[in-house]
């Protein structure tokens, strides 16, 4: 006899990091049925953004739109408004931008790897990860003078030099996340319950994912090699010989073990910058507003940002339209839902590495 | 970035013709409140070109009813629901309410003087 149940998930649930609101229809435990309420913390900041705050403002306000990838958005936005002021920014600068980017990332595939963890039930990783990212944490604090929202990356450039004494500190660290990736690598890759027995689950094709547009990590597991970092010269990723890191299956591992190499990728590129960083200014000088139509789209940890920008000539800016990944991702999460084991819904929302904040902005 | 405009009764076919999953990327469906007017875009890259941003646009009274690009771009469908939420615009066949609740401030993106 089929059993149909009507099962809420959120908007508050241990399993969902931020809030969000699924209603599944479920048939002897088989999902068929999946609608979602994804504004509860909606906060206005496009609103905010053309109303409240002048052009040289908005990469702070911006950068409020999350907590993870705040220098992303700092940084496409910035981006955005540069390129409507034909701004040409120190070389230096476009380096220490990249470095601050890969370091959120790392902070960023990591709190989704613990996350993963304490879906599986393991408490103690979740733990042990969250401890060793707290490393991130503390670099990011030398570099940027704060651990969440940086402030760092502005109009121009960069709001802190980078000093050449900080070599050590920072190799010492790099070592210490490359040491706990290698171990975490070794359990995911090894691990039943934690990692092995999500093989297949949620999974897309390669196929499907085009049909979806699907971004970041998710595409790149199913071994596409999509990544904005290598199709855009706002930033020059092209002369640290950046990887595009993938792999294959679409499934809720492979996307795991994107996440991890991509970890191992990025302490490459902080290292190639931290080697190659040129001398010189990190600040030029703002003259002029912003005029004419912008788009600036960058490579978030969870994938693919969009900045639409629009200036008259005026200190405010007419339109700021912000579309972030997770946003991009919310109608194939939708539809992967559909036909999954309930039990395995958790793992696969996780390994979306969603961001409401982002969505709802 | 290349800005393409379309013709109201024209769009479905128009980027029926363009659009390829396989080769190019939708970024998403935006609305610029021009005043008197709403611009709508629909914004896509091509995947195997670099640097490439391909926007397509259409004008439209306030009152218009815009063509729901679904059929042609499966993922379009949040992106539309947001633009009626934040702008008020009427899209065939989306309903208010994915992003805002009932009692939220209507429209809160138009530029309502």
């Amino acid at each position: 006899m089929t059993k149909v149940l009507n099962v809420p998930l959120g908007s508050q649930h241990v399993a969902l990091l931020e809030p969000v609101s699924f209603k599944l229809t479920t048939k002897n435990e088989r999902v068929v049925e999946v609608t979602a309420d994804v504004g509860y913390v909606h906060r206005g900041i496009e609103k905010a953004c053309e109303t409240k705050f002048k052009f040289k403002q908005i990469p702070f306000v911006v950068s409020r739109v999350c907590g993870l990838c705040s220098i992303t958005h700092a940084t496409t936005s910035t981006l955005a408004i540069e390129k409507l002021l034909n701004l040409e920014v120190p070389k230096k600068a476009k380096y220490l931008r990249i470095l601050a980017l890969e370091l959120d990332r790392i902070h960023s595939h990591m709190l989704c790897l613990a996350h993963t963890a304490e879906n599986a039930g393991y408490e103690a990783l979740f733990m042990r990860i969250l401890r060793d990212r707290e490393h991130v944490m503390e670099l990011q604090e030398i570099l940027t003078g704060n651990r969440v929202h940086f402030d760092y990356v502005c109009i121009g450039g960069v709001n802190r030099d980078f000093d050449n004494d900080l070599n050590s500190t920072f190799e010492k660290y790099l070592k210490i996340f490359e040491n706990f990736t290698t171990e975490i690598k070794e359990l995911f890759l090894n691990n039943w319950s934690l990692s092995l027995k999500y093989k297949g689950v949620g999974a897309i094709s390669a196929d499907r994912a085009l049909e979806q547009s699907l971004a970041g990590p998710l595409i790149r597991a199913c071994g596409l090699k999509i990544d904005v970092r290598s199709e855009f010269d706002f930033l020059p990723y092209s002369e640290l010989d950046f990887n595009i890191i993938t792999s294959d299956g679409g499934d809720v591992y492979g996307r795991n073990m994107v996440r991890l190499d991509e970890i191992f990728e990025s302490i490459r590129l902080i290292r190639a910058v931290i080697n190659n960083l040129p001398e010189g200014d990190i600040q030029t000088k703002v003259k002029g507003n912003p005029d004419g139509e912008a788009i600036v789209r960058l490579e978030a940890p969870r994938g693919e940002l969009f900045y639409y920008i629009k200036g008259s000539k005026k200190p405010n800016l007419d339109r700021v339209r912000i579309k972030t990944p997770t946003f991009t991702n919310i109608p194939s999460m939708i539809d992967m839902l559909k036909n999954q084991e309930y039990a395995n819904v958790p793992a696969i929302i996780a390994s979306f590495d969603p961001c409401l904040s982002c969505t709802a902005k | 970035m290349v800005k393409i405009e379309l013709q109201k009764d024209n769009i479905l076919n128009e980027l029926a013709k363009f659009y390829d999953y396989k080769r190019h990327g939708f970024m998403t469906v935006n609305g610029v409140d021009l005043g008197d007017k709403m611009e709508i875009q629909w914004i896509f890259y091509d995947y195997s070109e670099k640097n490439s941003t391909i926007v397509y646009f259409c004008l439209f009274d306030y009152e218009d009813e815009i063509p729901s690009v679904v059929s042609i771009v499966t993922p379009a469908w949040i992106a539309e629901a947001e633009v009626v939420d934040m702008f008020g615009v009427n899209i065939k066949g989306v309903n208010r309410g994915f992003f805002l609740e009932d009692d939220s401030i209507k429209m809160p993106l138009r530029k309502i003087s």
